[in-house]
């Protein structure tokens, strides 16, 4: 599912480029959870930001925030992706999850379709060893553990853990076959 | 003091830390004067004036009677009036300038934002904080004319919304933004200033248990953790202080009692430049100045 975050501001009354404060990041969070009773499980919302320029701390922790939480939590899991971040927007993003994760002790990501500032696909504090797992993956599409194991030479049991951290994060997709896939 | 009741005061309003001295005199003005003499005043940058209004909105309240300014400089009643100081109806201000002598709102219009109130209700707050954004916009390309890029930009306008959203979230009252571009010598400087005579920092922290030496710490907590009043987190001042951390700017933030400034042009590697101070006058509610200078 693919949403225009410009289409939604317009539908909202949100004219300008920018979108800041609680209350319009309440409202554009509502207005997207309404749409999210027809998602599929398993499926990929992808937020479109083309021709939004700021988004502001909270915006982010009243609608992105919250949706990457009801993507792990919800009854219906999905997975998250940001297109056509701008930069200050992805600043911001950044900012919010990295706080987000050292006051909380729980890690919170994002993928993107776009390469960020951090020279990755991803906002949000991985580790470098989960960034490069993340990276292998979006270039081969599908791996399993084995791969893994012998692309970074870690023994099977990090590396196992390292997988189902970053499934449970929501930023790699696990199918019961045990092969993992990239968004 | 030149009788009971006129309080001349002194030209201190040129930097934050110089307004320190008119803050002093709060308790003479709120206790007795009927009348502020400004004939000394040279300059008055916006956080000096945005202050100063703050001063004659709390004597209002109190007293339930506008504060007089007498002896405005012509210069500096041209400057008030051009950023609708005298329109917020605070001052009772009896020698009126000829309109002729007013300055015309031409090209000088796109290098302010005038004195724009920020309401204490979320609502309106929100229209009025769009709206600010709005005109900011415009007139970027002449207030940050020195330092523009798209980038400058979206930075500001994040300061703008995050510090803005304070004031209805937390100071119970509602407060006030004016920005400003100017030259001395050959230094530009950039000037966002936002204040409120709120509740402040401290008292709005009251029923939360974080641990603090002094209010200067609470509010450098403030600053460098996502602490929040309100919610579990509150991302907006450390946000704003790491924008102007990267625009190598300046923070002077005051409220109540304490102040924190930093001066990240002058940071050195391995610093935090972060200077904290307690015990100063106090002055209700939380007062931010953003600068840049080059």
């Amino acid at each position: 599912m693919v949403i225009s975050i410009r289409k939604k501001a317009d539908e909202l009354k949100q004219k300008g480029p920018d979108l800041l404060t609680r209350p319009v990041g309440r409202l554009m969070y509502q207005s997207i959870r309404a749409m999210l009773e027809h998602i599929r499980e398993g499926e990929t919302l992808v937020l479109d930001f083309q021709n939004i320029k700021v988004i502001d701390s909270s915006f982010i922790d009243e609608m992105i925030v919250r949706l990457v939480l009801d993507s792990r939590n919800g009854e219906i899991p999905f997975y998250v992706k940001l297109k056509n971040i701008s930069e200050i927007a992805e600043i911001n993003i950044d900012m919010v999850f990295r706080s987000y994760s050292n006051y909380k002790n729980k890690k919170i990501v994002v993928l993107t379709e776009n390469i960020c500032q951090n020279n990755a696909f991803f906002i949000g504090p991985l580790s470098d060893r989960e960034r490069e797992i993340v990276e292998f993956l979006r270039i081969n599409k599908s791996i399993t553990q084995e791969d893994i194991v012998k692309y970074t030479g870690s023994p099977t049991g990090e590396v196992a853990g390292i997988l189902e951290g970053l499934d449970a994060l929501r930023v790699i997709k696990k199918e019961n076959t045990g092969v993992f896939f990239a968004l | 003091m030149t009788d009971n009741r006129i309080l001349t005061v002194p030209n201190r309003f040129k930097e934050p830390y110089d307004f320190e001295y008119v803050i002093d005199l709060q308790e003479q003005i709120l206790g007795g004067a009927d009348e502020l003499d400004l004939s000394r005043i040279s300059f008055i940058e916006p956080y000096s004036m945005l202050s100063l209004l703050l001063i004659g909105r709390n004597y209002l309240r109190k007293k339930g009677t506008k504060l007089k300014l007498t002896g405005i400089p012509i210069n500096i009643h041209q400057y008030l009036h051009r950023m609708d100081f005298f329109k917020t109806g605070v001052f009772d201000i009896t020698d009126r300038l000829d309109e002729k002598m007013l300055l015309k709102r031409s090209s000088f219009s796109n290098r302010v934002l005038e004195i724009t109130e920020i309401p204490n209700k979320e609502r309106e707050s929100v229209r009025v904080i769009g709206a600010i954004i709005g005109v900011f916009r415009k007139r970027a390309e002449h207030i940050l004319k020195y330092w523009l890029s798209d980038r400058i930009i979206d930075y500001y306008v994040t300061v703008i919304s995050e510090i803005c959203q304070n004031i209805y979230e937390h100071s119970l009252d509602s407060g006030y933004l004016a920005m400003q571009t100017y030259s001395v010598g050959k230094e530009n400087f950039v000037r966002l200033a936002i204040g409120d005579s709120g509740i402040g920092i401290l008292k709005s922290f009251g029923n939360n248990t974080f641990a603090y030496d002094s209010p200067a710490q609470l509010i450098e907590l403030a600053m460098t953790t996502p602490i929040s009043s309100k919610r579990e987190f509150g991302y907006g001042l450390c946000q704003v202080k790491a924008i102007v951390e990267k625009l190598k700017g300046t923070i002077y933030l005051r409220s109540g009692n304490a102040s924190v400034s930093t001066m990240y042009q002058r940071r050195t590697p391995g610093s935090s430049f972060l200077f904290l101070k307690n015990d100063l006058s106090n002055f209700d509610g939380t007062q931010i100045l953003i600068s840049l200078a080059g």
